[in-house]
């Protein structure tokens, strides 16, 4: 060996060594180890250390911006409201109570005026006292930041309109009236609104200090109001919640929580997911197990496995605008030749349940329909009658499956009775705002509604008022509008309580738009799963419709 | 050699420019939708979708919008249109685990790829030659996705074995025996293709060196045969393969190990890129092309400096 040949790979070896140094210091972006001090309360005697989840990627972690489940899971226990969730099972998890406000609003009888009181020596994870206008702050913060949520707040007075705060992001919304020393919020309304109770509860109107810069936080923890913090999170890949150090149960319509910390790490496979909880490396996965391992789930693991069906609906939607489903007929026809069965097992692993409701089941307006039966001979023959067969249909849907598979259902079944279907595959990045869009003039798509809360006002009067069409970014993309109708849901938005006679009503906007008119397809509330560890305790597995799996109640074996 | 970096330097500032201006043009005329009715979602208002086009600046011409997407990348302001990231740092957080990657698979690759073509050429016609061909062009042909699912599905989702970890990364500070361990499948598989090729190439150049004159003059001479080989015969034979070595390095650096670290979930710059693509989302394409051209000017100029050094004949000038 020659003296440069030496040298030379003396250098290499030090070349080899300082590249591993530099991915040493870069690779220091991992959780900082926290000794989980417990420095909020408990109500429930379950509390551990350490719960260890594999999540999806939450879209933001700051309360103005975050619209996703995954962000919505994780963080309903991190910053509140003035009003949230009842913590419980089923049903009774729709229960609005007071959380930062110490009771339920005083609303004046023409439903305008709303007042709120904060409760006594509320604070945040740093130790700063909660105020009343904070409040204000966090709403205009939303606008400042176009945040996806306030297009829910356009009832305030002084938001909408040229001059509104909307418009100008300029002074103060004047519809919030807040006195720091009373501890009182008093809102105030354009128009009464049916579901703003609903609205307030929504992440978007959660509280933060003022002064918190109105730009995207995710990645500099905001101080909460809630059990848990944030103590750390890195985007795509993991998140930490401890306990609030000053929390103190100053919300005790919310549970304090179970886990002393939560360590989540971001996992997009769902095979890698289930394979991490199979082999014990996390405590949950929030990933749907896929199809083929879900066999494998149920049989050999199936004390850890629940199936559950949140608040959801799959239809497709029929241009009712434009030929050929303009026409009720060709309509009943698509109803007809639809076989909700066929869908969930050959494209969703049997994971769903059919429905011919827009409404999800579980809500008291819910009335179940039973107007359509798979009958693909009487639904050629409702083509013929339509006067519409032989048609070219273009047939709209997301490039990725299961929504693709769902599509080329759709468009099977449409030659099936008589069309001629285009089929048009986009990727998700452009799929709602090309529907969305009047100019494309898809004729049947495909779609899908997850609640944001759960009142029918978000269901019927978004997706299906002919009122609220409109040229671009048009939620109701098959161009519903049953003038009877309208006017009934522009009546039902101005009730804000829920007697059993206004839910009536909104049952039977449901069948009038669902059966009568036959406006639109539903087919499907989709169903996922809960996977956990062999070492959770699976009798504290609570499942709410607004919460989905509520983590703060879980408890270890 | 002073003037020999400045030009290049020039010429890598130059290509920066042509291939972020393409990028740009390409993205702009695909239908990727309009950002800012994403960015607002599903139950904006128009007057929301509106001030997000006024703030991204939207309605500008498309070379205004291109000089402030540059301005704001190189000042390090530039987000995401689908999910208000800085590009900038997600790109510096995906680095430790796409260097990790490529690496430990370039160590893997340029290791087992020279000792395959020199087997192979020392061995030539013999069955041990033959049985290293059919290898190489298996694992030319293997797509990295399927090779890298196989290996999932093998080692680590138990059929029959679940000894490894099913992907993730786990930084080298937090647990280097956990860096290791979630590394070896995807060195090994994004590897496997490079062996193959380098294998290849190499003992066919090896087979052509073997036969020059000079080679036959230093047998003549009666140097070892040993000393032939590596003296004569490897190093010149390696001058093609650190061309190759230094474009795939570069490549695989700047993020084109898409699909093994989409497989493995790695979350690198290449699963960045990936899903960036897949999002239609312009700021971070262009943030990632950014970064992969600089690795791949970068990496051309140390094959240039790198040939000088194998061959004395070669001067940069």
């Amino acid at each position: 060996m020659t003296k440069r040949s030496r040298l030379t790979r003396v250098v290499g070896v030090l070349a080899l060594l300082a590249a591993l140094a530099f991915l040493a210091g870069c690779g220091g972006g991992g959780n900082k180890s926290s000794s989980g001090s417990s420095g909020g309360s408990s109500n429930s005697g379950k509390t551990y250390p350490v719960l260890r989840v594999i999540w999806d990627a939450p879209d933001y972690m700051d309360p103005q911006l975050y619209y996703t489940v995954a962000a919505y899971q994780i963080n309903n226990y991190v910053w509140s409201g003035l009003l949230g969730y009842k913590h419980a099972a089923g049903p009774a998890g729709a229960q609005l109570v007071p959380y930062l406000a110490e009771s339920m609003p005083k609303i004046s009888a023409d439903g305008k005026d709303l007042k709120f009181t904060l409760r006594k020596n509320l604070h945040y994870s740093n130790g700063a006292a909660v105020k009343a206008s904070d409040f204000k702050y966090s709403i205009e913060r939303a606008f400042k930041m176009d945040s996806p949520g306030v297009g829910f707040f356009s009832a305030i007075s002084g938001v909408s309109g040229a001059n509104g705060f909307a418009t100008t992001k300029k002074g103060h919304i004047t519809g919030i009236i807040t006195n720091d020393a009373n501890r009182t919020i008093e809102l105030k309304l354009d128009h009464p609104e049916g579901d703003i109770l609903y609205i307030l509860a929504l992440e978007f109107a959660h509280v933060v200090p003022s002064g918190t810069p109105a730009s995207d936080q995710s990645t500099h923890p905001i101080p909460s109001t809630g059990p848990y913090m944030v103590q750390s999170y890195q985007p795509n890949r993991g998140f930490t919640l401890v306990r609030n150090p000053h929390y103190n149960n100053q919300i005790p319509t919310e549970p304090s929580g179970n886990p002393d910390k939560v360590v989540g790490t971001i996992i997009t496979d769902p095979v890698a997911a289930y394979q991490r909880v199979v082999s014990d490396k996390a405590d949950y996965d929030f990933q749907p197990v896929p199809n083929d391992r879900l066999p494998e789930a149920q049989s050999k693991y199936k004390d850890q496995l629940r199936i559950y069906t949140n608040a959801n609906t799959y239809y497709y939607a029929l241009n009712n605008a434009i030929p050929p489903f303009n026409n009720i007929n060709a309509r009943k026809a698509v109803q007809m030749a639809i076989d909700p069965q066929a869908i969930i097992s050959g494209v969703y692993g049997g994971l769903g349940r059919p429905t011919e409701n827009f409404l999800p089941p579980g809500y008291p307006q819910y009335k179940k329909i039973d107007a359509w039966h798979f009958d693909l001979a009487k639904a050629k023959q409702l083509v013929q009658q339509s006067g519409t067969a032989g048609q070219t249909v273009d047939v709209y849907g997301p490039n990725e499956d299961p929504s693709k598979a769902n599509t080329e259902y759709l468009a099977g079944q449409l030659t099936k009775i008589g069309y001629k279907p285009k089929l048009h595959l986009l990727s998700h990045a452009v799929y709602f705002q090309t529907i969305g869009n009047q100019a494309t003039k898809a004729q049947a798509m495909f779609t899908d509604w997850y609640q944001d809360y759960p009142h029918p006002i978000d269901w019927f009067d978004t997706l299906l008022n002919g009122n609220r069409i409109a040229k671009i970014h048009n939620n109701n993309v098959g161009n519903v509008n049953v003038p009877s109708v309208n006017k009934e849901i522009e009546a039902l938005k101005k009730i804000t309580t829920l007697t059993p006679d206004v839910n009536n009503r909104w049952a039977k906007v449901d069948s009038d738009l669902m059966a009568k008119y036959a406006t639109t397809v539903p087919y499907m509330n989709r169903s996922s799963t809960d996977f956990f560890g062999s070492k959770v305790d699976m009798s504290c597995y609570t499942f709410s419709v607004v919460l989905y799996w509520d983590w703060g109640l879980s408890c270890m074996k | 050699m002073i003037s020999f970096v400045i030009r290049r330097l020039i010429g890598a500032l130059l290509v920066l420019i042509a291939v972020s201006f393409i990028t740009y043009l390409i993205f702009v005329k695909i239908p990727g939708g309009d950002p800012a009715f994403r960015i607002a979602g599903r139950t904006a208002t128009a007057q929301n979708i509106e001030d997000i086009r006024q703030k991204l600046k939207l309605d500008a011409p498309f070379y205004e919008q291109y000089w402030a997407m540059m301005k704001s990348l190189f000042s390090g302001s530039l987000v995401s249109y689908s999910s208000q990231l800085n590009v900038v740092d997600q790109i510096k957080a995906g680095i430790p685990a796409t260097f990790s990657l490529c690496i430990g698979a370039a160590i893997i690759w340029l290791f087992f790829g020279i000792l395959v073509g020199i087997i192979s050429a020392v061995t030539a016609g013999r069955w041990s030659d033959r049985v290293i061909t059919v290898m190489a062009l298996i694992g030319i042909s293997l797509p990295v996705f399927w090779l890298g699912l196989m290996a999932r599905y093998l080692f680590a989702q138990g059929h029959p074995f679940a000894f490894m970890p099913d992907g993730g990364y786990v930084p080298f500070t937090s647990n280097p025996w956990g860096w290791f361990t979630h590394l070896l499948m995807p060195w090994w598989v994004l590897a496997i293709l490079f062996i193959g090729f380098y294998g290849r190439v190499l003992r066919s150049n090896i087979l052509d060196t073997i036969n020059e004159d000079y080679v036959r003059t230093a047998k003549a001479k009666g140097l070892p045969y040993k000393r032939v080989m590596v003296k004569h015969v490897l190093r010149n034979s390696l001058i093609p393969i650190v061309t190759l070595f230094g474009l795939d390095f570069a490549a695989v650096i700047g993020g084109s190990a898409i699909l093994t670290e989409t497989v493995f979930d790695l979350k690198g710059v290449g699963w960045y890129a990936a899903q960036a693509v897949q999002d239609l989302d312009l700021p971070p394409i262009m943030g990632v092309t950014i970064y992969a051209t600089f690795f791949i000017v970068l990496f051309s100029v140390v094959v240039d400096l790198m040939y000088a050094w194998l061959d004395p004949r070669i001067r940069p000038t």
